[in-house]
């Protein structure tokens, strides 16, 4: 059964139905949450929530569009998440970077060199913005369109492809300062 | 190279396969000669795919989906109106019920009092109430107990969510309902279940605005109904339509559900409160809450 199927099922009220979109996208929102928050349990807390948001809201949406409109939940979600832990964000300037931020807490990927460098990439996203950096994985991680991230977070297509810009500059300075080697060996 | 480097905008977008024709043109022309953003759009592909090659990882946990076996609320706006409005008006009809609705009160941020008796006086104040009814709302409104500590037979011992919950304990609201009480007869009034038991146990939270003898402006930031956890708030409900005016009499009402720990782990004693909030046009923003005690 398709997305669009589900979807209708669930608007009917069919619980089992959204257990299955769920199941089925529940990876791919797993790893966009953990990417944005930067915290394993943090990213399940929110998809729990994201969950319960989406099933209250699936009344709305029409058409089988579940996967990006889900993901603007959990992308929504994971950016109240990230502002509430810094009520009051002084660090974070006008170009969407966050200044003097701790780095992700490392996790068990740390022991290996390829994870290592996972970590590495995970950190500097971090020093991110959360808005830049929920942009950038909607669009280079989760593979959304201009168009499903605008919409999806209700800004204009000008500013998600502004925000975009400005987070792959300067994540890949960030980078550059920090470990050529890994975008030499993505290039 | 005659012409000045590109904007990183333009570069990421070209990486996208995201530009206007004019703009792929322009930009297809500009690196046929300019080495420099060349190198610019291999960078950016490199930063891209290092993204994309974050590896994947597996949840570390199962979904708690038993929200879905409970009857699930209707958006708030669509309690605003009638039952006979077509789906596809929420904002048209929301917008409708508040465009009945005009000028306000003393600015000063104002506080629930969570007098009863400021309360019982103000809801006897406006004599054309359309207030409607809170479904789901076990606390009855206006209730001789309802400013009174309340724990009921639940807190503490009966339903308990089923393992898995993020939030097994329970809460005992101080009250099942705090009214406002505003100058003009106005009031703001936040009701909820009067025990929440475990993150399974989704509550209805309804937060109503009722004008006085004179209209009420709201600002642009409108109505919200908020958790707040420590120094932390977030948003459960708000209102997004901006300069809505509730007349004189009439009345505005945002529900949602809430569960208890869901997206924040367990609540701690004394941290948790529902909070309603409404911002007037005239800088004034009321503030109604109900706190919680762990049980």
């Amino acid at each position: 059964m398709d997305d669009e199927e589900l979807v209708r099922l669930c608007r009917d009220g069919d619980g089992d139905a959204f257990g299955v979109l769920i199941e089925r996208h529940q990876a791919m929102l797993f790893n966009l949450a953990m990417r944005i928050v930067g915290d394993r349990d943090d990213a399940m807390d929110v998809l729990q929530d994201a969950a319960l948001k989406g099933w209250r809201a699936i009344g709305s949406l029409r058409g089988g569009a579940f996967r990006s409109w889900m993901s603007s939940i959990v992308a929504r979600t994971c950016i109240d998440r990230v502002r509430a832990r810094r009520p009051v964000d002084p660090l974070e300037d006008d170009e969407g970077r966050v200044i003097a931020l701790p780095d992700a807490r490392p996790g068990p990927e740390a022991l290996a060199l390829s994870r290592e460098r996972a970590a590495e990439v995970q950190a500097a996203l971090m020093r991110l913005g959360a808005d830049h950096r929920a942009v950038l994985l909607m669009r280079d991680l989760t593979g959304l369109s201009y168009e499903e991230i605008a919409a999806g977070l209700d800004i204009p297509i000008g500013t998600v492809r502004s925000r975009l810009a400005r987070a792959r500059v300067n994540l890949q300075a960030d980078l550059m300062r920090r470990d050529p080697t890994i975008l030499e060996t993505t290039a | 190279m005659s012409e000045a480097h590109l904007a990183d905008e333009l570069l990421s977008a070209h990486v996208d396969d995201a530009l206007t024709s004019d703009e792929s043109a322009k930009v297809a022309n500009h690196l046929f000669t300019c080495g420099a953003c060349s190198e610019r759009v291999d960078r950016l592909r490199a930063t891209r795919r290092a993204v994309a090659a974050l590896p994947l990882e597996a949840p570390t946990r199962a979904l708690d989906l038993g929200f879905t076996r409970a009857p699930r609320p209707q958006p708030w706006w669509q309690r605003l109106v009638p039952a006979r409005t077509p789906s596809w008006a929420p904002p048209l009809a929301a917008a409708a019920v508040v465009a009945a609705l005009a000028v306000g009160l003393a600015p000063a941020l104002l506080r629930a009092t969570a007098s009863r008796q400021s309360a019982e006086t103000a809801l006897g104040a406006p004599g054309r109430s359309q207030k409607q009814a809170l479904p789901a709302v076990p606390a009855a409104s206006g209730a001789p107990a309802a400013d009174s500590a309340v724990t009921n037979g639940a807190a503490g011992s009966a339903a308990r969510p089923a393992p898995g919950s993020q939030f097994l304990g329970s809460l005992a609201a101080d009250s099942p309902s705090r009214q406002y009480a505003a100058d003009g007869g106005a009031t703001l009034r936040i009701e909820t279940n009067p025990s929440i038991a475990g993150t399974g146990s989704p509550v209805q939270v309804a937060l109503t605005l009722t004008a006085g003898s004179t209209d009420l402006h709201l600002g642009p930031q409108g109505v919200q109904v908020l958790v707040r956890r420590g120094a932390t708030e977030s948003v459960l409900v708000a209102s997004r339509t901006a300069a809505q005016v509730v007349g004189a009499g009439t009345t505005l009402q945002a529900t949602d559900s809430w569960s208890a720990g869901a997206g924040s782990g367990p609540p701690e004693a004394g941290t948790v409160q529902l909070i309603g909030r409404v911002y007037l046009a005239n800088g004034t923003v009321l503030e109604v809450s109900l706190s919680f005690t762990a049980t």
